[in-house]
């Protein structure tokens, strides 16, 4: 970029223009629950929806979010945001139940106003995880 | 005017960012510039805001078309268009009510990062918009040391838990997850200092 005196600095000088916080919209799983809402999973990006807790919280399959949307939402604040839960069980000689949670906001956008699924769209699931597990991380028993 | 019916989709819009920027009304939102009002233009908003004096400055309308910038960011994209000299095109330029409009291209500008009132006020509002539950979760905060205490109510019974989140990276996830997780276990303690809440939930390392 050619001597610039004072302080070694490459860098340019206006900053480029950015798409704030970019995130894909396309939808990973979809599900309608029992009142009829279709409730997509986006990918999203690191804050939110599958790709914010497919590693951070195990959940590798579609099958273990849709199973828990396909029901009534257990939780409804009135203002879109509502919980899903889900269990898990294996039988089995070495029998186990994890109960988690799917979190939705069904509407347009995430409450922090960060992420707007456009006209006509739902946000859909913004985070999936298993209760009472280290960090809500769910075991791997539950991908398989 | 415009006499053609307006999608309901965009008076949303339009209130959503009115709401937003009332809380910019106290300080001013970038050196020598006071906001002074939202209008709802046609397909977007214009933000009023003045610059200079009450006697000798101007006043600009920055137009934001709605659809192109998540409403969190417009904040940031008015404290960027506000510093310094801009340049723009005059096809963007236009006069309207002695004011002079300005047409902005939100997905062509970096917008400013929010300081920590601004974090602050994003997390709260996203916990407590829009203010007319019986049952409010959100009934207190305290901001210390770049973390946020929120005294919430507790699900199973009466009583505050106090929740800590850290200001700096509060994600979506976060906020949207704060209900659920308060009910772990395996982040409560008890709180002995602070005579304001039950129960500690520690999510600063969440």
């Amino acid at each position: 970029m050619g001597h610039l005196s004072g302080t070694a600095s490459t860098a340019e000088a206006a900053p480029s223009p950015a798409q704030p916080h970019p995130w894909d919209h396309r939808v990973k799983c979809n599900e309608t629950d029992a009142d009829g809402r279709r409730i997509p999973t986006r990918y999203g990006n690191s804050e939110f929806g599958w790709n914010h807790f497919t590693h951070r919280h195990n959940i590798k399959k579609c099958r273990i979010v849709n199973e828990a949307l396909s029901g009534n939402p257990d939780r409804d604040d009135n203002h879109g945001r509502l919980e899903y839960f889900g269990d898990a069980i294996r039988a089995g000689p070495n029998p186990a139940h994890v109960k988690y949670v799917v979190i939705v906001q069904y509407s347009r956008k995430t409450k922090d106003g960060k992420y707007d699924a456009g006209r006509g769209k739902k946000i859909g699931v913004i985070n999936a995880f298993c209760r009472n597990q280290p960090n809500n991380k769910c075991p791997a028993w539950m991908n398989q | 005017m415009d006499e053609s019916v307006t999608d309901p989709e965009d008076r949303e819009q339009q209130a959503a960012v009115s709401r937003l920027l009332l809380y910019y009304l106290n300080a001013p939102i970038a050196e020598g510039c006071r906001l002074r009002g939202v209008l709802p233009a046609p397909g977007g908003v214009r933000i009023a805001v003045h610059a200079g004096d009450d006697a000798t400055g101007m006043t600009f309308l920055y137009e934001i078309p709605n659809d192109r910038v998540a409403p969190a960011f417009i904040p940031g994209i008015m404290r960027t268009v506000l510093a310094g000299t801009q340049y723009y095109s005059s096809d963007d330029i236009s006069d309207d009510m002695g004011m002079t409009v300005i047409r902005l291209r939100p997905e062509e500008i970096t917008p400013d990062p929010e300081p920590e009132e601004g974090r602050a006020l994003t997390v709260l509002r996203a916990l407590s918009d829009p203010g007319d539950d019986e049952n409010p979760f959100l009934i207190g905060f305290l901001m210390r040391d770049g973390l946020m205490r929120l005294y919430v109510q507790r699900p199973d019974r009466p009583g505050i838990i106090g929740a800590d989140i850290r200001l700096t990276d509060t994600s979506t996830a976060l906020i949207a997850s704060l209900a659920t997780l308060i009910e772990e276990e395996q982040y409560q303690h008890p709180a002995p200092d602070d005579p304001h809440c039950d129960l500690l939930v520690d999510l600063t390392d969440w």
